[in-house]
């Protein structure tokens, strides 16, 4: 009665209208954002496959795998295995654990000595599941391998699980070559040149000398090792083809040829030789065995380690003073002075990404010792990685990685690895004797492209 | 009340009418009243002036004649006399007629002047409440309006207040079910969460990838892992959650405990 007037209840009414216009036009863009994550290891579940036994434990490597890696935890326990399927009810079970991924499979054994390897990836969080529909794996392979070939399937599926969870490769299915001193007391020492699985299982030698071998480095292919042999008595440089045995010489002037380091395109060889006095940097081309000399400084100037364009090699020098890792570019010749922490930085390689360098450091900060350490290029903080004793470190393809040589309480060193966010630490299986210069292989297999 | 208004401005008119009636009436009545009374003591006055002591010695019939003229002549005055007293009577009528319609006449013009007088006030009355209405209802609305958009400017500020708190309540149910790694820092991903209104996460979709599905899909995981999120019980502030976009880019990474 009071707003019987048309003109007023037809403002009104638009008044009314333009309000919830606005409003509604407010909120169809809510747009939060955040900002803050946090740096942890994923929960996963790797259950136990249905039908592996103890010869062909794929689950025990898989989750061993992911675990090395840093960036798994695994949250099963002995007792789960795989059902027939994922069922509402095993959901619940994981979402209840706050568990991200189960990972699960088959293995059965075929008449003619054949593993027929299923694996299943669940994402327990995108999935729903009814009663009587199994959930949907986001990942499922079938693979029929030897039997002797279970650990290498076993890697590559840890591969395929990291590249599907966390979006880059995984190094499961990588290697590391290194240089195993056999020194028992009474009998002269043997050196072996020794190529395992990244983990230290499966190892063999590819080389033995009475003569020292020094500096394994991988070809960029995965193919070759080039090295440092003592077997004529003075050290020369030998590059060894891996799959069939062949060797070349690369060079073996006089004083020291050391260091090898392939270029990334793998057409020419950082090397160190001290023909001119000082050990300097040298590149050598492969094809046409033409030398190039980089370093002109009259110091210690050694190990070389090539940045990812191939334009740049790391190396160390005590032109300073002390040991510090420096960088030239092999064009101009133009040095840039790379570490300033403490009195000695040593053995730099690139991490990939560029962002940063692993290296060999000793200072106040580690009573003395030596430790493997991640410097940040832009910042310049080192992160130190490793205590006790270490030798140089190698990085993994990945950057995840770290593998080193430790220092044993009894004197000799062993295999071991530091993920590089230093969550992950670990001893991998003692070998039978001293290790040196352990050396992270490429990527040797195509990577999924998922 | 406006009836009662209305009663009140009729009544004192309509009274004053009815007495000014009453009066006339009572004028009129006493009026004819004296009059008559009048007439009667002037023929006895006119009875009585006239001697009728002269018969002593006359005979009879110059006393017959003269009785006769006498009593003629008396007729004849007493005929005269009716005659004027009829006169005085219808002049007396038309007087008292006469004043009745003037009564009547001046009755109904001062009742027409009171009418004309009541019409102009009770019209006066009208327009001004009228005025006073619309100026009422003008305030009113003015008030209204002014107050509508104050309520709704509070309500909004509320229903902002609750949204903020709420969207913050949720970036913090999230972010510890985000796991990512420090080489991720630089890489941002875009999802289009749908909730129900007890919170629980309905569907997550990517709206703008990184470019990294695994990325995206720690993004995903980390959203249903927070099922049901914190959300506002009132319809009007639960709205926007209904569907809303979430924007994730790890540019503060906390290291794990």
């Amino acid at each position: 009665m009071r707003y019987n007037n048309p003109m007023l209840k037809i403002i009104r009414a638009s008044l009314i209208l333009l309000l919830m216009l606005c409003s509604q036009t407010s909120w169809a863009i809510l747009h939060l954002t955040l900002n803050q994550g946090v740096d942890s290891a994923v929960p996963v579940a790797v259950l136990a496959f249905a039908g592996e036994t103890a010869d062909n434990n794929i689950s025990q490597v898989l989750s061993a795998d992911l675990q090395n890696s840093g960036r798994f935890k695994n949250e099963a326990t002995n007792n789960s295995t795989t059902t027939a399927a994922m069922t509402n009810n095993d959901l619940a079970h994981w979402k209840q654990k706050q568990v991200n991924y189960v990972i699960d499979g088959t293995v059965q054994t075929t008449p003619n000595n054949q593993y027929q390897v299923l694996v299943n990836v669940f994402d327990i969080y995108k999935n729903t599941a009814t009663d009587d529909q199994a959930a949907t794996p986001i990942l499922q392979q079938t693979f029929t391998i030897p039997a002797t070939q279970f650990r290498s399937l076993a890697h590559q599926i840890s591969d395929l699980v990291y590249q599907k969870i966390l979006g880059t490769r995984g190094v499961f299915s990588t290697k590391i070559a290194y240089v195993l001193v056999q020194n028992d007391s009474g009998q002269a020492a043997t050196y072996q040149l020794m190529i395992a699985d990244y983990d230290g299982e499966n190892a063999a030698a590819v080389l033995m000398s009475k003569q020292p071998i020094m500096s394994p480095a991988w070809s960029p292919n995965g193919q070759s090792i080039a090295y440092v042999s003592f077997e004529n008595g003075m050290p020369a440089i030998y590059i060894s083809n891996i799959n069939n045995g062949k060797r070349r010489l690369i060079t073996n002037f006089a004083g020291i040829n050391s260091a090898p380091s392939f270029s990334p395109d793998g057409s020419k060889l950082a090397i160190v030789l001290s023909r001119d006095t000082t050990p300097a940097i040298y590149t050598v081309n492969l094809r046409t065995g033409a030398l190039q000399k980089i370093t002109r400084v009259n110091a210690i100037n050694t190990a070389p380690a090539w940045s990812a364009n191939g334009q740049n090699i790391l190396f160390t020098s005590d032109r300073g003073g002390t040991p510090q890792i420096y960088q030239i570019n092999i064009h101009s010749q133009a040095v840039q002075r790379i570490s300033f922490s403490d009195n000695y930085n040593a053995n730099a390689e690139p991490v990939v990404g560029g962002k940063s360098i692993v290296l060999l450091h000793r200072g106040a900060d580690t009573n003395n010792q030596f430790v493997v350490a991640l410097q940040n290029l832009a910042a310049g903080d080192l992160s130190l990685l490793t205590q006790g004793n270490a030798g140089e470190p190698s990085i993994a393809p990945n950057g995840g990685l770290v593998i080193y040589a430790k220092q044993q309480a009894a004197g000799s060193s062993q295999l071991a690895m530091v993920s590089t966010d230093g969550r992950v630490q670990l001893q991998l299986p003692v070998s039978n004797g001293s290790v040196q210069s352990p050396a992270w292989s490429p990527y040797l297999k195509p990577g999924s492209s998922s | 009340m406006a009836q009662h208004h209305y009663r009140q401005y009729y009544f004192i008119p309509i009274t004053l009418a009815v007495l000014l009636h009453i009066a006339l009436f009572a004028y009129v009545f006493f009026a004819l009243k004296l009059s008559s009374d009048m007439t009667f003591s002037a023929t006895q006055a006119a009875l009585t002036s006239r001697p009728i002591v002269q018969a002593v010695s006359v005979d009879q019939h110059s006393i017959e004649q003269e009785v006769a003229k006498i009593e003629q002549q008396q007729l004849a005055a007493q005929a005269a006399h009716q005659k004027a007293q009829q006169t005085l009577v219808a002049e007396q009528l038309a007087l008292q007629q006469q004043q009745t319609r003037t009564a009547k006449a001046m009755a109904a013009l001062s009742q027409a002047r009171q009418a004309q007088q009541v019409g102009i006030k009770e019209i006066k009355q009208q327009r001004l409440l009228l005025a006073r209405q619309q100026a009422e209802q003008e305030l009113q609305r003015k008030l209204y309006s002014a107050e509508q958009k104050q309520q709704q400017a509070v309500y909004n500020k509320q229903l902002a207040g609750i949204v903020n708190k709420y969207k913050q309540l949720i970036s913090n149910a999230i972010y510890p079910n985000w796991l990512v790694s420090q080489k991720e820092s630089d890489l941002a991903t875009q999802l289009l969460i749908h909730l129900s209104p007890s919170g629980l996460v309905l569907n997550v979709s990517v709206q703008k990838s990184s470019g990294n599905p695994a990325f995206d899909r720690s993004a995903v995981v980390a959203v249903y892992k927070s099922s049901p999120l914190p959300v506002p019980k009132e319809a009007a502030a639960f709205a926007p959650f209904q569907q809303f976009k979430l924007t994730l880019q790890p540019k503060n990474i906390v290291a794990s405990s």
